[in-house]
Formats: structure tokens, C-alpha cells, sequence
């Protein structure tokens, strides 16, 4: 109960540190989920929606992306972006943009399969509808992430989730500056290293209920979508 | 002189495991309503689907009024020239205008006249009162109706139906043809319905074509009847 309590006294204290971690972990989580999607869900409607040479070859292999360890991501891009890396000279080490790029990477396999998932089954009997009725291939794919919309939701709601609750690569890439690419997860995993479990109880209680809130409003939307 | 709707050539269609669709030579004439006959599994979707454009053939041409069919984005033009009916047809969310929308907004008609043609074609099957009905909760027949509709309301020139009266009563079947045979006089459309109920053939359509195993084994009139025809002399 301590810890609630604290947790609790940390947010209406305006506790500068909680605060950052907090707006850190939802800028962050945020815009990976949004490029994740913009990139993520047409790749996954072109996938789910065509037969091609190659597609369970590629299926399986993005499968295989979805248990790729966040810090095996962090690692690869913390090679790349280092100093002495490919793209060292961008000085993106250490920035939340770099987070917000490590993220995405991690998210865009799940957004992928996820989507392809959702269409796949809808793909055939949908597009045999609207090429009948002269429709044209934007339209089409369109109005089969119309039909497909719940799962499609579910796999964005997936990718959030996975982006908030991450905190190997947020971790390699960001650095964990305080104030700075300090999330809520590497922030947990820091005061848990300090032996402060009472705080980094405390964060996890605050993501928990970030990440339920932004659920439950996802959810509202598929309910919503689900009536229409 | 009888000009072509469609005109097949050598097609040749992988059918599952069961059979090829192989189809030497057909001529569907302008205008005209012509039934595909078979039992079921003859091939008669296939080959409406394919001359719909929906379906690629493995080998062979298609024209569509003297037109080849083409794949993809260069074939549109003609496959927005004429609509296909599936036996169980797909509605999309939302209501039954928006549905009965959808074609003609694929086709650049929107607003007021859109809503005017959809909500006309809707009276024609009898679905008037439930144009902002969920699509999603109507019965099969009901879906079948809207579809029709969807259909409809589209200025083509050809209709290709697929057993457009097997979940339909016959009061509505009654209606369904007396709307055809409208669309035939007053538009000219070509009207191609694959059914297995000779009767309904027998009573609409001025070609028949009879498929089985995917195979042409009879077409009505004969090609050296239609020839003849074209050529001004009488059949024999």
C-alpha cells in the first residue's frame, strides 16, 4: 500500500523526475507506434492481401522478428549509431529520437504480422467485391483496412504495448539520462538497482495505469467501430 | 449485323484439382441476355468471373467489345463497363445506401445524384424503407437484394450474375426479371446469368451456353446459326 501511496504523492507533487520519465516513455511510445503504423499497416495489407512468390518464406521470417530480444535490437543500432559506427555522424546517440527509431524497428515486425493477420482471411471475398464494382487498387486496400479495422486496432493497441513496456533498447540507445531519454521502464530498472523498490514499484503502478488507460480507450474505439 | 459483348479465345483455367476450363472459341452477342448452364462444379463461375475480369486466365484473350481484357490498373476502364453478382454476395460495414454507394463512387458520382440513382435502385428490388438499415444485419435474401441493387444502380454495359435468385422468393423473382428485361430494352446491356434453373434460362435469355466439366457442350443459337444470322441468310 506504501507504494500506491507514494506512487500516488509522486504525481500530485509534480515530482520533476516521475514526470519526465512519464512524458519520456509516452513521446516516445507514441510517435514509434505512430510511424510504426504508417509504415507497418500497408505493409501488412500488401502482405496479407497478395499471393506472391516467397510469402511464407517471408511470413515465417517475421515471425521469427517477433522474438527478437528488444536488447539484440539495441544492440545493432547502438553499433550503427555509435561514434565510431556507420551512421555515427548523425549524433543521434543517447536522443529520444534514436529511442523513438530502436522502438519502431522492434514494433514494425508486430505491426506487420499482425495486420496481415487481420486482412488475410477478409482479402479474397473483399477485393472480388470492389474490383467488381470498379473500384481501383487504392480504394480497394482501403476498404479492406475498413472491413479488417478491429484487427487492425488490435495490432496498433500490440505495438503500443510492446513499445511502452520495453526497456532493453530504451535503455542502450537512450542511455537513461535523467530528465532527458529517462522512461518510465529504465527508470524501474534503475531504482530497482539502487535497492529503491518502493519507487520503482511506484512507476510500474503509474505505466500499468498509463497503459490501461490508453487500452481502455483503444477498446472504446473498437467498440465503437464494432456497432457501426 | 450482331456485334460482340464478349468473345473468348483459347482460355484455359486451372479449376482446383477437379478440372481445366477450356473454352476454344465463344461469342456472347450485344444486348442479349445469355444463361450459363451446368451443374454445379461445371465451371460456370469460373468462366463469369474470368469474363468479368476478376479471374486471369491461364492462357487465351478476352474482348469486351472489340476491347482485349487486361490485368490490373490498365484493364479498370473496361471492368468499370460492366459488374459482376456473386451467388453470395459480400455487403461492407455501414448502412445499405452506403453499400449501394460504393460503385458509383468508384466511378467519380457523388452527392445528390449518387443518393438519387442508389435510392431508385433500391425501390427496384423492393428495399427502399431499409436504406439506412445496418448491411450487416439483413438477411441472406435480404443481402442478395442490396446487392442487386449495388448493381443496379450502375450504368454498364454488361451484368454478369452468378444464380442471382437462390436465396430470392419468387414473388422477388417475378420482379428480378421484369427488371432485366427493363434493362435490356431500355439500356441495351448485355446480361450474362450463370444458373442451373433451365426455366428461368428458358424464360429470359436469348443465348444459352452449357457447361459441364468445364467444358462448352452446346451453345444456343449455334455459331454456324449466329453466322448465318450475320450474314442475312436463314438458319437452317
Amino acid at each position: 500500500m506504501s507504494s500506491f501511496a507514494e506512487a500516488w504523492n509522486l504525481l500530485i507533487s509534480g515530482d520533476a523526475d516521475t514526470w519526465s520519465a512519464i512524458f519520456t516513455s509516452l513521446h516516445v511510445s507514441l510517435l514509434a507506434t505512430g510511424i510504426g503504423a504508417l509504415i507497418g499497416v500497408p505493409i501488412g495489407l500488401l502482405i496479407g492481401a497478395r499471393s506472391f512468390k516467397g510469402k511464407s518464406v517471408l511470413t515465417v521470417f517475421l515471425h521469427t522478428l517477433l522474438s527478437v530480444p528488444t536488447v539484440v535490437v539495441g544492440l545493432l543500432l547502438y553499433l550503427m549509431f555509435t561514434r565510431s559506427g556507420l551512421l555515427g555522424g548523425l549524433d543521434l546517440l543517447f536522443t529520444p529520437a534514436l529511442m523513438v527509431i530502436g522502438e519502431t524497428i522492434l514494433i514494425l515486425p508486430m505491426m506487420i504480422v499482425f495486420t496481415a493477420s487481420a486482412v488475410s482471411p477478409l482479402a479474397a471475398e473483399v477485393l472480388e467485391t470492389t474490383a467488381s464494382l470498379g473500384a481501383g487498387r487504392l480504394r480497394s486496400g482501403w476498404t479492406l483496412l475498413d472491413e479488417a479495422r478491429l484487427g487492425v486496432l488490435a495490432a496498433i493497441v500490440a505495438g503500443f504495448g510492446r513499445a511502452i513496456s520495453e526497456v532493453g533498447a530504451a535503455f542502450m540507445l537512450g542511455g537513461n539520462i535523467r530528465g532527458h531519454t529517462r522512461t518510465m521502464t529504465t527508470s524501474i530498472a534503475l531504482e530497482t538497482s539502487k535497492g529503491e523498490f518502493g519507487l520503482g514499484l511506484a512507476l510500474a503502478f503509474i505505466l500499468m495505469l498509463i497503459a490501461f488507460s490508453i487500452n481502455l480507450v483503444f477498446y472504446s474505439l473498437q467498440q465503437q467501430s464494432r456497432t457501426i | 449485323m450482331t456485334k460482340p459483348a464478349f468473345q473468348v479465345e483459347g482460355v484455359r483455367k486451372r479449376h482446383g484439382d477437379d478440372f481445366d476450363l477450356s473454352i476454344d472459341e465463344l461469342f456472347i452477342e450485344r444486348g442479349t441476355v445469355c444463361s450459363i448452364l451446368g451443374d454445379n462444379g461445371a465451371g460456370k463461375t469460373t468462366l463469369l468471373k474470368i469474363l468479368a475480369g476478376l479471374t486471369l486466365p491461364d492462357q487465351g484473350e478476352i474482348r469486351f467489345h472489340g476491347r482485349p481484357m487486361l490485368p490490373g490498373g490498365a484493364g479498370l476502364s473496361t471492368r468499370r463497363r460492366m459488374v459482376f453478382l456473386s451467388q453470395r454476395p459480400r455487403l461492407l460495414r455501414g448502412t445499405v445506401l452506403r453499400n449501394v454507394l460504393f460503385g458509383l463512387s468508384a466511378r467519380g458520382i457523388c452527392g445528390t445524384a449518387a443518393i438519387k440513382l442508389a435510392e431508385e435502385a433500391l425501390d427496384d428490388v423492393g428495399m427502399a424503407s431499409y436504406s439506412n438499415r445496418k448491411a450487416n444485419a439483413l438477411s441472406g435474401g435480404e443481402a442478395q437484394r442490396v446487392a442487386l441493387a449495388r448493381a443496379l444502380c450502375l450504368d454498364v454495359d454488361a451484368l454478369l450474375l452468378d444464380e442471382p435468385t437462390s436465396h430470392v422468393d419468387e414473388d422477388f423473382t417475378q420482379g428480378f426479371e421484369a427488371c432485366l428485361k427493363k434493362l435490356q430494352d431500355d439500356r441495351g446491356t448485355t446480361i450474362l446469368i450463370a444458373t442451373h434453373d433451365s426455366d428461368l434460362a428458358d424464360r429470359l435469355a436469348q443465348q444459352k451456353v452449357y457447361l459441364a466439366r468445364g467444358r462448352l457442350i452446346q451453345v444456343l443459337p449455334t455459331p454456324e446459326e449466329r453466322r448465318a444470322r450475320m450474314a442475312g441468310e436463314p438458319s437452317a
